[in-house]
């Protein structure tokens, strides 16, 4: 009885010790190919996201106002100039400027090139400046 | 730790149980063998002796060439002729260093055997009449109207009273010179063996000279083997103990089966995502086979392509500097350059920033501040790490 336990007990441990690697593996396999669909759909987004603003601005800047409006940030303007896409917010703190950031990188996967950000003791002003190709 | 020595009852089925701490006889009692359980403490010694007349013992030598088997084979074949039963339904003991073996029907050993191993004990099956080794080769003891006899040869026997004279009678005929040291006032021992030296020593004397021996070099019957109940009973553990015992075992086999299960979830959701970018770029789109392959199929149908990617790195070291401090931030993601205007900065909270800056690595490219004794302005050029 207690050598067929035993028996039972390593014939599971080596299950569990087998199982465990392989399922590892397929788990690192798909994360990894996750990823790299991840960035590939971004970059295609981000193409997508180029040729609509070149061809149709107030539709994106219509998404981005939506975008703002849903967390609660003020979007004071947007334009587009000789830089790119020029966005001017009115945050309360940095880790709302950085959900916008990420929400925009998710939703167009437009190029950040810069982030202005100038703190008064009313309110704080934030400008990104979106490339434009 | 206590010690144990048992004998079987001449009289009936039961057991007697002789309970010793530090060689002080602490209890005796005659039990039921099914009772031995209970009254044996676990991680005791226990010493069984087995009745003389249910063994024989013989002389026998281990070759150092041969194993325990092949010399249980050689032994068994040249003694067939001795043996009673047949050869494989025999236990076989074999003491080395008194080169003897003992014989014993496996019908009469394996119960006892497998009674002995459940008390989680360091256990031993002795034939009875080595007790009397330590007294002499050739003694006899009484013992509640049981006699047991020990042999020169190493051979014993035991016997009843009922059955004594007649016994002896055999004995006298075979072996005349015969002369036990006795542990008995019984008359017919006294007048058969008439110029054999008397001795007082008892029983529980015996079982001190063997309790002395570290390690006894009669041959032992006794197979220890692996068994639920006698590790339960080894550990001693309570009923609280065993039941923590118990969850942990249960937390042992289930906490790998739900990482594994968790592992499997977390890979069909990653599997789903593919499946759901695929499609969220082309609504067509049928089957994930190889998603690299496939993603790089849809890349080269792409004009050039810049990346997008967001470094937040630079938020990082954003929150680290406390921007309330700060007048004007300013960040250039393409050259990981950041700016940094202070303006009227008390020098304390400009020394936590310089200190912070020190700290995440972070490289002055310019520094046009201007420090009084109680503030600074001006602007600062720093670039940041990428990892």
């Amino acid at each position: 009885m207690a050598s067929i336990l035993l028996l039972f007990f390593i014939s599971v441990s080596h299950w569990i010790i087998s199982q465990t690697t392989s399922s590892k593996s397929k788990l690192l396999s798909a994360k990894t190919d996750y990823e790299y669909v991840y960035e590939g759909a971004l970059l295609i987004l981000g193409r997508t996201s180029e040729d609509l603003l070149q061809n149709n601005p107030n539709e994106v800047f219509d998404s981005i106002r939506s975008l703002s409006s849903e967390q609660s940030i003020l979007l004071m303007d947007i334009r587009l100039n000789d830089e790119g896409m020029v966005i001017d917010l009115g945050i309360e703190s940095l880790d709302q400027i950085i959900k916008f950031i990420e929400s925009m990188h998710s939703s167009f996967a437009f190029n950040l090139i810069e982030l202005s950000l100038i703190s008064s003791d009313e309110q704080k002003t934030v400008t990104l400046i979106y490339s434009s190709n | 730790m206590k010690t144990y020595f048992i004998h079987s009852c001449k009289s009936n089925e039961n057991i007697e149980v002789y309970e010793y701490l530090n060689s002080q006889l602490l209890d005796t009692s005659e039990i039921d063998s099914d009772q031995l359980l209970q009254a044996i403490e676990p991680n005791s010694i226990v010493n069984y002796l087995l009745p003389s007349d249910r063994c024989i013992v013989l002389n026998g030598k281990k070759n150092e060439s041969e194993t325990e088997e092949v010399f249980k084979a050689r032994f068994l074949m040249e003694h067939e002729h001795e043996l009673i039963d047949d050869v494989s339904s025999n236990s076989f003991a074999y003491s080395d260093e008194m080169e003897l073996v003992a014989l014993a029907a496996t019908d009469v050993i394996r119960p006892i055997n497998d009674l002995l191993n459940q008390c989680a004990s360091d256990a031993r099956i002795i034939p009875e009449h080595f007790l009397l080794h330590s007294i002499a080769d050739n003694a006899c003891i009484e013992h509640r109207e049981h006699f047991v006899l020990s042999f020169s040869d190493g051979s014993g026997f035991c016997t009843n009273e009922a059955n004594l004279e007649s016994y002896l009678t055999v004995l006298n005929r075979k072996h005349p010179d015969y002369k036990p040291h006795l542990l008995s006032k019984n008359k017919i021992l006294q007048n058969t063996f008439s110029n054999s030296v008397e001795d007082n020593a008892s029983l529980f004397d015996l079982h001190g000279h063997l309790m002395s021996e570290s390690q006894p070099v009669f041959p032992n019957f006794f197979r220890g083997y692996f068994s639920i109940k006698s590790i339960f009973r080894k550990l001693d553990l309570t009923r609280n103990q065993i039941g923590i015992s118990a969850i942990f075992l249960a937390l042992m086999i289930a906490l790998p089966i739900i990482n594994l299960s968790l592992m499997d979830s977390y890979e069909r959701q990653y599997r789903q995502k593919i499946n759901q970018t695929f499609l969220s770029i082309n609504p067509n789109f049928r089957r994930v086979i190889n998603p690299r392959a496939q993603m790089d199929e849809l890349l080269r149908n792409q004009p050039s392509l810049q990346t997008g990617s967001i470094d937040l790195n630079a938020f990082a070291y954003l929150r680290a500097l406390d921007l309330e401090n700060i007048t004007r931030t300013s960040i250039d993601f393409e050259t990981t350059i950041m700016l940094l205007e202070l303006n009227d900065l008390p020098q304390i909270k400009y020394a936590l920033i310089e200190r912070l800056i020190e700290e995440s690595g972070m490289m002055i490219i310019s520094d046009e501040l201007v420090k009084t004794d109680s503030s600074v302005s001006g602007v600062i050029q720093l670039r940041y790490s990428f990892e």
